[in-house]
């Protein structure tokens, strides 16, 4: 089967840039140091073991476990509502979560001039609650209109308004609150802490395995709704899980990182070229092998384009990814309609 | 020619929320008819067949197929008894035709869709009766309308259901493929014993092939011959 060697090929690629990233970051870890120590052959230094303990272990499986959860989203999304240009980001999910953080960040300033620091714990929290307001609201409306276009519509306002009430909690808020308000919004695998990234792991696993289970019946549904009702399945229901998987996906993922929109559109269109397919089966764990190896290497880039600091990882992912994606795209349009 | 009763009709009324038949249907189709479903727009034929596959619910009444009521089985278990070709097939990214041909086998397999050599033996089987197997490993957006209908509908003949419902399956082909395509589906319901039941505005061609009409007129559903339609003023009255 050529698919496991693909999967073979893309599981390396995933590992080598893993590794490459534990070496990336503001003080250098020689590469030959770390291939010694995984291969058993000499210890590591005391210095470099205690930067991958604090802070590269957490980066990377950061953006193992955000890249993976985004890209499932996103393809789910895609078939779902049928359309290849959905995502979380497009249909205003992750609008959804930054309004929760901006609400806690801002908000914080406004009501709680004493506060103490935000936990973790509490952004979390608030972006989920976001990400599932927007959803629920999209779920909503998607049972009355069975239109995708009106769906897509509502989407794309609701992420309006909610920028727009976001631009209001920043016009009256204080410059610290801002500044760290738009500094999240950059995104950022850098501030996740070990103890929290590890909380991600079995979330985005229970999430993603649940989802792959649908995969049989989101196979029968990319041929349309009328015939997966013929076929059995109840499309309500069916949503209803897929939304909900994906919400509690690109809230969790959205509050450590920020809304980091572009993966979850453009890896399952890598995974559909890459693989050939259109099975779910297939494409889920293609989408989340790819969508870490995305990730990885967005955050990899970000911190070795400029050697005085980290660049904000959305810019990098968009500016860097977007020429490529575009290039996949049109190369995988054979479409005669 | 009459096979055994497979569809039973018995006091059906469908509509959106009011009914779109004055009077309660009461028909049946046996298996090897050939059925084509004749009204005009607005007269309800998308909606008995979106009754009949489940979309919508009854009004009233009750469908059994085989003798098996269809609303005492789950949706999936119906799946086994009745198919569905809508009249247009969606151009699905990186799908193989043999992909979209051995979804009929999902029915019958488990949550991980596997397939058994047995279900991969039917798949073949009738990708071969329908001359597909050049372009079985096609995706479905490089062929034709006609040639994605086709596999659609071996799809159903996969599925292995008593019954097949197809939407307007000749809408979008041209006057000759509309000809090929019913004289095949005629040819499939007697040599396979199914009954297949079709939509359609192709009147003439339609009357050409088909072995009786379930005409949908005057809010109320009947099943014609061919010569009962042909002379039975309906061409004359909407002139």
């Amino acid at each position: 089967m050529s698919y496991i060697i693909k999967f073979v090929v893309i599981i390396i690629v995933l590992l080598a840039l893993a590794v490459y990233d534990v070496c990336t970051g503001s003080n250098e870890i020689p590469l030959s140091d770390i291939l010694n120590y995984i291969f058993g052959s000499s210890e590591m230094p005391e210095p470099y073991m205690f930067t991958i303990r604090e802070f590269r272990l957490a980066r990377l499986i950061t953006a193992i476990v955000a890249g993976a959860a985004l890209s499932v989203s996103g393809l789910l999304m895609q078939t779902v509502f049928r359309n290849p240009l959905a995502g979380p980001y497009v249909l205003g999910i992750s609008n959804g979560a930054s309004l929760g953080v901006a609400v806690i960040v801002l908000g914080s300033g406004l009501f709680m001039p004493s506060a103490a620091e935000v936990s973790n714990f509490t952004i979390l929290l608030a972006a989920g609650i976001g990400a599932a307001s927007v959803l629920l609201l999209i779920l909503a409306v998607s049972m009355r209109v069975k239109d995708i276009l009106s769906i897509l519509i509502v989407g794309i306002l609701v992420s309006g308004v909610v920028a727009s009430v976001v631009n209001v909690m920043q016009f009256f808020s204080n410059e610290v609150n801002v500044k760290s308000y738009v500094v999240w919004t950059m995104g950022s695998l850098d501030s996740v802490s070990f103890d929290d990234s590890v909380a991600l792991v079995p979330l985005c696993l229970i999430a993603c395995a649940v989802l792959y289970l649908f995969s049989k019946k989101l196979n029968i549904l990319l041929l349309g709704e009328q015939f997966a009702i013929s076929m059995g399945l109840n499309i309500k229901w069916l949503r209803v899980v897929v939304f909900v998987g994906v919400s509690a996906l690109t809230g969790a993922v959205t509050a450590f990182c920020g809304p980091l929109g572009f993966i979850g559109l453009a890896v399952p269109h890598i995974s559909r070229w890459i693989f050939n397919t259109s099975d779910h089966f297939v494409l889920v764990p293609a989408s989340m092998i790819l969508g870490a190896a995305f990730l990885l290497c967005g955050d990899i880039l970000s911190h070795t384009l400029y050697s005085q600091g980290v660049l904000p990882i959305n810019a990098v992912i968009s500016i860097l990814g977007a020429p490529f994606i575009i290039w996949i795209v049109f190369k995988n349009q054979r479409t005669v309609i | 020619m009459m096979g055994e009763v497979v569809l039973n009709i018995e006091g059906l009324v469908f509509g959106h929320k009011a009914p779109l038949v004055s009077q309660a249907v009461d028909i049946s189709a046996s298996a090897g008819d050939f059925i084509c479903l004749v009204g005009r727009n607005g007269t309800g034929k998308t909606t008995m067949l979106s009754t009949l596959i489940g979309v919508k619910k009854p009004l009233a009444g009750h469908i059994s197929i085989c003798g098996v009521p269809l609303d005492r089985i789950s949706a999936r278990e119906k799946s086994r008894y009745i198919s569905f070709v809508p009249s247009k097939v969606e151009a699905v990214l990186n799908m193989r035709i043999r992909d979209l041909i051995a979804v009929g086998r999902s029915p019958y397999t488990n949550i991980f869709d596997h397939r058994t050599k047995a279900d991969e033996a039917i798949i073949e089987d009738f990708i071969q009766k329908f001359g597909l197997s050049d372009i079985a490993a096609s995706m479905i957006t490089e062929v034709s309308d006609g040639e994605r209908q086709k596999a659609m509908i071996c799809r159903a003949m996969v599925q292995q259901t008593p019954v097949i419902l197809l939407d307007e399956p000749t809408a979008f082909l041209d006057f000759f493929a509309k000809r090929k395509l019913l004289s095949d589906l005629k040819k499939i319901a007697s040599e396979e014993n199914r009954c297949i039941i079709f939509s359609c505005h192709d009147l003439e061609i339609a009357a050409k092939y088909c072995s009786n009409i379930w005409l949908l007129d005057d809010r109320k559903l009947e099943s014609v011959t061919v010569d009962e339609f042909l002379n039975g003023g309906y061409f004359s009255k909407y002139q």
